[in-house]
């Protein structure tokens, strides 16, 4: 049984997701749906599809370390997945988000260059 | 999350599926409802509500997938899909797989077997305590060849003298003895040692219930006693109550001490009695018949012990040169008991694990062919993997996934192979393998399974897979690069497939060579002439118990009773009796001074075996007679002692004379009587079918007690019986007529002389079959090879082959051509495998009757055999290159 590789995704995008999640995690525990909403203001709806795709990066997340994970009672008295950064992934989405913005740069020098 | 929680969690992931799974689902179940809430306070329906979140979601099954693949050992995940790439890959190519699958089972399961009876056998040590300190002790006649005999009582005790060299000293031998019958039942024989009370203490061996008897019980006149194997008291019921309770032992009542272990296993025996030699009286220095075991005192050494055995071998022959005369070289020797018990099986073991090695290389030669040849065919597909940046270690590892699959599947049906194979020839030849009844699936044998899979995958894997996925300056080899390349044929047949298919011939040639110089071997042991006819007789032996036959007339009396009611079966020729039943129980020889010719002092006299025979013997065994009389009823207690010796006897000791009427007699004593030849008979095979026959002489059993006073020698014989009814439907009457005549004796090894005859021969046998077994499948597999590489070199250059006869090549110079690339691998292979067997052949020597290593005939006969077969294999592919159509192949390109 074998099945196709699942497409991969945008290098850049994916580090910009999970640049997104690190952050919006740094201001306290959220479960997956949390996030996805913070992201969603913090992002002010740019990111508002595709929530699906949350998971699998903070799988990949949280296997580097940068976040844990445990099972707690939601504000509705439900059971969902809460999400705590690290101090590694504090450390991380400081040299992320100083990457990001050297990047950033970068593309706009050359966007605006003639 | 600590990482060995990580790491726990992807194993599981691996192959638990089903807690990830639910987890995964209760996360996004959650993440669904609360959006789907959300969407519901924003004003939404609560179905609409939920499409929405659910398209805001994404595709859940997506996410599962990916999520998961974020999961789990990335290196073992590969390696299952590469498990299942090869498996499909493998079905694709049905016959590819199920060749070497075939190959494979073939190999392994030889090869298994053959190391897991040597390693049993062979290499697995003694199961005493410190088994390498215990020798075995006998005496040497360089003049006779014999090297490893017996002792005599008083030789025992300059052994044990011997304290600084040995720390224990013990003597046995093996005296049958019958167990009287429960009631109703019949007695029945068993193996048993006589054995001094040093025996146990030597071995380290101590018995699990009871205990061992001591020295004291040891002498003459002690009361009875008896240890039981573990085997027998479980027989008997395995009830520890047996112990101090007595059972009947050839008619006297024998208290049991104690029960061995069931690692015990010396000579096969059921019962351990005391050997009881008298310390005052020591008996006849030359009567040879005790076998010793002995353990060497601590930090002793082999060559220490050897030379401590000379300077006392040495010392005897200057006190006792009437019993060691000069010329007979005799002196007293040592081998380790691994060696005594194992004699040449290790060699033979040895040889055929060579032989099966020789295969198993093959069989990897002929696989790493095919996978070579398959690796070429998806040359297109590796070049298109490697450009699409699959790195040469991932393409490494998908061939040899490949083979290790392959491996698997074969190892599997090896090991089915080893132990069927394997316990069948135990069947069929038992007691050939010393120490080894039946092989089991256990794991020593699969831990050998494996082994010999792994390490054959390794060779036929990844030789080829290195070879293929090699990324040259330019990068990978890539498609369009065809013909016949250095990688198949080359010029002389030398590339790198035709050098495998070379060196598969040469290594089937030395097999091929040692089948056939066996098979020669064997075939003329079994054209041997025996000297006797086995067909339609049937043998056993009896020993009427001393307790019960005190006198020499009674014993005389039971076999001349027992001889004349088998002679009263319908279809019953003729019966008789001797002491020793050739080739069975071995001979014993004594002395005999001739008359008129006194053994001059510190020389020896001649020695002959020594045989007794009741009247019937010689007309059972159609022994001829070559002069004179046959032994009659007649020779009896009061008559003069008459003799018989053989052809061989009657030439040696009066070279051209006559024999009938000269005397001899037992040397030492002159009041001893003389006797006198009455006939000559044909000589026989006595001791084994390869050797020459020796010096015998027979007496009459009725006269026996007249001149040797050894009641052990006049009260066992063998019985023969020449009978046309058959001889299995003997079996029964045979022990009714002995239960009638004396219900405490039974037959021990009843069975038609046939058996006797064909076990005589059968390691022999059993060699020349496995090796003929493992020719046929080292040539078929060179064969195979050859054919399948010439078949890919014709597919792999049906277009030249069609260009150059579109320009006028004719057929025949086609096949020509094609076959003769095939034979040359073959011819060169068969040189160097030839020339390989002349130099290692020698080793045979020992195994080899009647035919020498370097026989020519059998070298000539293996090189035309293997040449006409490769022929035969390269003509089939080569034939179809001359059908080529030059149109359609050109047409194909």
């Amino acid at each position: 049984m074998a099945r196709p590789p699942a497409a991969p995704q945008n290098d850049a995008l994916r580090g910009s997701l999970d640049l997104l999640i690190l952050k919006a995690l740094s201001l306290g525990p959220l479960h997956g749906w949390g996030i996805g909403n913070r992201i969603q203001q913090i992002s002010q709806d740019v990111l508002a599809a595709n929530q699906g795709s949350l998971y699998p990066a903070l799988q990949r997340l949280e296997h580097r370390g940068l976040i844990t994970s445990e099972w707690a009672d939601s504000e509705n008295n439900r059971r969902a997945r809460y999400y705590e950064i690290t101090a590694a992934g504090r450390a991380a989405l400081k040299t992320e988000v100083a990457t990001w913005r050297r990047f950033a740069a970068a593309i706009d020098v050359a966007l605006d260059a003639r | 999350m600590s990482l060995p929680q990580g790491f726990a969690a992807r194993i599981r992931s691996l192959f638990g599926r089903r807690g990830t799974e639910q987890r995964i689902d209760s996360e996004f179940r959650f993440h669904l409802d609360m959006e789907t809430e959300q969407n519901i306070r924003l004003g939404l329906a609560p179905d609409e509500a939920r499409r929405q979140a659910i398209i805001a979601f994404g595709g859940v099954q997506q996410h599962v997938e990916e999520y998961r693949d974020g999961r789990g050992l990335r290196v073992v995940r590969e390696l299952i899909r590469d498990a299942r790439h090869s498996l499909r890959s493998l079905r694709r190519e049905p016959s590819f797989a199920v060749s070497v699958v075939i190959t494979l089972a073939l190999a392994i399961g030889a090869t298994t077997a053959v190391f897991t009876l040597m390693q049993r056998s062979v290499l697995a040590p003694l199961p005493y305590p410190s088994p390498g300190e215990l020798v075995a002790l006998g005496t040497r006649y360089g003049a006779w060849g014999l090297d490893h005999g017996s002792a005599s009582e008083p030789e025992v005790a300059d052994l044990a003298a011997l304290t600084r060299t040995f720390a224990g000293v013990a003597a046995y031998r093996p005296v049958p003895q019958d167990l009287a019958a429960e009631a109703g039942g019949q007695a029945e024989r068993l193996n048993a040692l006589q054995a001094s009370a040093s025996l146990l203490p030597v071995l380290g061996v101590a018995p699990v219930l009871g205990r061992a008897y001591r020295t004291d019980e040891d002498v003459p006149g002690s009361p009875p006693v008896v240890l039981l194997s573990h085997r027998l008291w479980q027989r008997l019921g395995a009830d520890s109550a047996l112990v101090g309770r007595t059972i009947r032992l050839n008619a006297l009542l024998h208290t049991v001490l104690g029960v061995l272990p069931p690692s015990f296993a010396l000579e096969e025996a059921d019962l351990l009695v005391p050997l009881r030699l008298d310390p005052v009286s020591p008996g006849d220095r030359g009567a040879h018949y005790l076998r010793v075991i002995a353990r060497l005192a601590p930090r002793v050494t082999m060559a220490e012990t050897r030379s401590a055995l000379e300077v006392v071998s040495a010392r005897l022959r200057a006190d006792y040169p009437e019993n060691y005369p000069s010329d007979l070289q005799w002196s007293l020797t040592g081998r380790s008991l691994r060696d005594a018990v194992l004699g040449d099986a290790g060699t033979v073991l040895s040889m055929l694990s060579g032989a099966v090695v020789l295969v198993l290389l093959i069989a990897c030669a002929n696989i790493a062919n095919l996978m070579q040849a398959r690796l070429q065919r998806r040359e297109k597909e590796m070049a298109l993997r490697s450009a699409l940046g699959a790195g040469r270690g991932r393409l490494v590892r998908q061939v040899l996934t490949e083979g290790l699959v392959l491996a698997l599947v074969g190892t599997a049906l090896g090991v089915v192979l080893a132990v069927t194979g394997g316990n069948l020839l135990l069947s069929f030849a038992p007691g050939a393998v010393p120490r080894v009844e039946r092989l089991g699936v256990d794991v020593p044998l699969l831990a050998t399974a494996a082994a010999v899979a792994g390490s054959s995958a390794l060779l036929f894997g990844l030789l080829p897979a290195l070879r293929n996925t090699r990324m040259g300056a330019g990068g990978p080899r890539v498609w369009g690069a065809r013909g016949a390349s250095a990688e198949g044929w080359g010029a002389g047949g030398r590339g790198f497939m035709g050098t495998l298919v070379g060196i598969e011939v040469a290594l089937a040639m030395l097999v091929v060579v040692a089948a056939g110089l066996l098979f020669q071997s064997y075939a003329r042991l079994a054209r041997v002439d025996l000297g006797f006819s086995a067909d339609h007789v049937v043998a056993f032996n009896v020993a009427v118990p001393e307790a019960a036959y005190d006198s020499s007339a009674a014993v005389t009396s039971f076999y001349g009773r027992l001889v004349a009611s088998l002679e009263e079966f319908p279809g019953v020729d003729r019966a008789g009796g001797i002491l020793n039943l050739p080739l069975r129980s071995g001979t014993g020889s004594i002395d005999i001074e001739l008359e008129g010719r006194p053994t001059e002092p510190g020389r020896s006299g001649p020695s002959a075996n020594f045989q007794v025979v009741t009247p019937g013997y010689f007309e059972a065994m159609r022994i001829p007679l070559i002069e004179g009389r046959l032994p009659l009823a007649s020779d009896d207690q009061r008559a003069p002692v008459a003799a018989w010796v053989n052809r061989s006897a009657a030439a040696g000791l009066w070279p051209g004379e006559a024999a009938i009427g000269k005397r001899f007699r037992f040397p030492g004593d002159s009041t001893r009587p003389w006797f006198t030849v009455v006939g000559v008979v044909g000589d026989v095979r006595t001791v084994s079918v390869a050797a020459e026959p020796a010096w015998e002489y027979f007496l009459a059993h009725a006269q026996l007690p007249r001149v040797l006073n050894v009641s052990s020698f006049h009260r066992r014989l063998s019985i023969v019986i020449r009978s046309s009814a058959d001889p299995g439907t003997l079996s029964q009457p045979i022990r009714r007529v002995l239960s009638d005549l004396d219900a405490r004796v039974a037959p021990a090894q009843l069975e038609p002389m046939t058996t006797v005859t064909s076990r005589a021969i059968a390691r022999p046998r059993l060699v020349a079959l496995l090796l003929g077994a493992f020719a046929i499948l080292a040539v078929t597999l060179a064969v195979v090879g050859i054919y399948g590489v010439l078949s890919y070199s014709v597919s792999r250059r049906t277009r030249e082959i069609g260009i150059r006869l579109a320009l006028g090549a004719r057929q025949p110079q086609v096949v020509r051509q094609m076959a003769l690339q095939g034979l040359r691998a073959a011819a060169w292979g068969i040189a160097i495998g030839g020339v390989a067997a002349l130099a290692s052949s020698r080793v045979l020597s020992e195994q080899l009757f009647g035919i020498g290593p370097r026989d020519p005939a059998v070298f000539g006969a293996s090189a035309i055999a293997l040449a006409m077969v490769s022929l035969a294999a390269a003509m089939i592919p080569a034939r179809r290159a001359a059908r080529v159509q030059p149109a359609l192949t050109l047409r194909e390109e």
